[in-house]
């Protein structure tokens, strides 16, 4: 027998048995198990992203992309459905992901259907439902803002605009709906107190509510108007840590808010600019325009040569921040121009920027330095959340 | 059709990046800057996104999108441009090429009655206009003529006046589809040009 056709009969043979063994020296891929689905691991890493989606071209097919911006390979990480003008906020304390979103049983029409979505933060499944009465749930661009968690993550927040706006208390825990806080000529959520949450208001006041374990309310107030909501309002996209805010301004300036107390307390107000900076007319603006990394350095996107209307032109440059010292560190000039920016946790920070072309592209907070580019994560990535 | 706009985005914002060097150390005109700036920016963009894509537009409009007129010489400029006076505060699609006009819904989608409000001048007359952005509601997103400028917007907490809201409200479905621009009146207390 010619010495092919025995390693041919023998190949067949072995594989009549169910193994195939190469008659080569190298072995072959072995057969691989369906159905197969991965899952994250229950502990995510510092620098993981959630890359909100509106996807505008496609409003009732939004999503959140978990991407990890530190891993050399395999940055996208999976995606949560987040359907039509959704809002997203990750539990520090329970292994769930919230997504509030709009459906329709007709996709564009028919019966409308507000939801809470709890997601499992291994399995990316959907593991609960809420639903949410009255198809009032704020409909606005992707905004952090508009879905919060107080006290110690127990107690989830709904934004809602009809346009009469007012906010939804829910408890996470029991999964229930506990009640409904008129805010009115107010708008968005800032956890504010022990539990409780506090609004911007139309003509520049703070109104906070503070409720009990039973969503009902403890104690209202209004603080009067503190800054000028037509000559240089406060952008609605604040930072925090520990309990106390900073609020840039439209011209430049940063005001600080100590939302720790049950009372919140206005803070000093300061500039971000130098003279020479004014002279250019620096501006910030974007979407997402100020993070704030573990290591309280104050990003913030900017643009020269502001103007009426440039508050979400995006910018050229993050300018970098001592918050103690009121000192600007460092100006980061950006490889592409941004329109929205966010810190990754940690001791060694990413400065992820979405950038005119829909990518992300991330940085070393520290150095400022350029690392990498993330593409085709997200048609419209404008909000990007770092973990809480 | 986004990637192909994406190399010429590029080019473009290389293209801001000189000029604004250029005219900088000429220190002409800052708004004439930030015009050509926001034109080119936006014009060129990918930017599916209202926020922050400023004007459009490159001269003439959006890429493969027909010019219109008004045939009202007192209401000048092009509807399917960005930079048409009425859309100075506008955040969206442009219904006038999405099947509708300046100030009607494309046929099937239904107007909402709420809305946010801006104020635009005129060019041909130099009047300040109340401007209603009424949205088109109740099909998918037109995905035509992203068009977003700001003059004048507020952020969320005073929603009259600000365009990240959507205004598909007080309609059978809140489905976001277009914008329109429609004139009010004349705004009060203005000063003629």
């Amino acid at each position: 027998m010619p010495k092919l056709a025995i390693v041919a009969t023998i190949t067949v043979c072995l594989a009549i048995g169910g193994v195939v063994i190469s008659p080569n020296s190298q072995a072959e891929l072995i057969a691989e198990p369906i159905p197969s689905v991965l899952q994250l691991p229950a502990a995510y890493p510092d620098s993981l992203l959630f890359v909100h989606d509106t996807n505008f071209d496609a409003l009732i097919a939004g999503r959140i992309v978990l991407v990890d911006v530190a891993a050399t390979t395999r940055n996208y990480l999976g995606a949560l459905d987040a359907a039509q003008f959704a809002s997203f906020v990750e539990s520090r304390r329970k292994g769930e992901l919230y997504v509030t979103e709009t459906f329709y049983s007709r996709g564009t029409r028919g019966k409308r259907t507000d939801l809470l979505t709890i997601h499992d933060k291994s399995s990316l499944a959907p593991i609960a439902e809420l639903e949410l009465p009255g198809g009032k749930r704020a409909l606005v661009v992707s905004h952090r803002y508009t879905l919060q968690l107080v006290d110690n993550d127990q107690f989830l927040l709904v934004y809602n605009f009809t346009p009469a706006a007012s906010v939804t208390v829910i408890d996470i825990d029991q999964r229930a709906i506990l009640n409904e806080l008129p805010i009115p000529g107010c708008g968005l959520i800032y956890p504010s107190g022990r539990r409780g949450f506090s609004s911007l208001c139309s003509n520049g006041s703070l109104y906070t509510v503070q409720f009990d374990e039973q969503g009902e309310p403890l104690s209202q107030y209004r603080l009067p108007p503190f800054f000028n909501v037509d000559e240089d309002p406060l952008f609605d996209k604040p930072v925090y840590s520990d309990g106390r805010a900073w609020f840039a301004s439209f011209k430049g300036g940063l005001q600080a808010v100590d939302f720790s107390k049950q009372i919140p307390e206005i803070g000093d107000r300061w500039s971000l600019l130098s003279p020479e900076d004014r002279e250019e007319n620096w501006r910030p603006g974007g979407w997402q325009i100020a993070t704030l990394s573990d290591q309280g350095l104050l990003h913030v996107l900017m643009h020269p040569q502001g103007f009426d209307g440039s508050h979400k032109s995006g910018g050229s440059e993050v300018w970098v921040f001592d918050l103690a010292g009121r000192q600007r560190l460092k100006r980061i000039r950006l490889r592409e121009w941004g329109v929205s920016i966010e810190v990754t946790r940690g001791e060694e920070p990413y400065l992820v920027v979405t950038n005119g072309e829909m990518q992300l592209d991330i940085y070393a907070a520290q150095s400022g330095n350029w690392l990498k580019t993330i593409g085709g994560v997200a048609a419209t990535p404008f909000n990007l959340h770092a973990r809480r | 059709m986004r990637q192909n706009r994406g190399v010429s985005t590029l080019k473009w914002l290389d293209e801001v990046t000189m000029q604004s060097s250029r005219q900088l150390t000429r220190r002409t005109s800052r708004r004439h800057l930030l015009t050509r700036l926001g034109i080119l920016l936006v014009g060129g963009s990918s930017l599916p996104l209202l926020p922050v894509a400023r004007a459009t537009g490159n001269a003439g409009g959006y890429p493969g999108v027909a010019a219109q007129s008004t045939g009202n010489p007192a209401d000048p400029g092009d509807p399917t441009d960005c930079n048409y006076w009425r859309y100075c505060a506008i955040d969206g699609y442009l219904c006038s090429c999405c099947g509708g006009t300046q100030n009607s819904c494309p046929p099937g989608t239904e107007m909402s009655p709420l809305t946010w409000i801006g104020t635009c001048r005129n060019p041909a007359d130099g009047i300040h206009y109340i401007i209603s952005y009424n949205d088109c509601c109740g099909k998918t997103s037109c995905g035509r003529c992203l068009c977003n400028r700001n003059e004048g917007d507020k952020p969320l907490y005073r929603a009259q006046s600000n365009n990240d809201t959507n205004w598909c409200l007080g309609t059978q479905s809140s489905v976001y589809t277009c914008s329109t621009a429609v004139i009010l009146g004349v705004a009060s207390g203005q000063e003629n040009e």
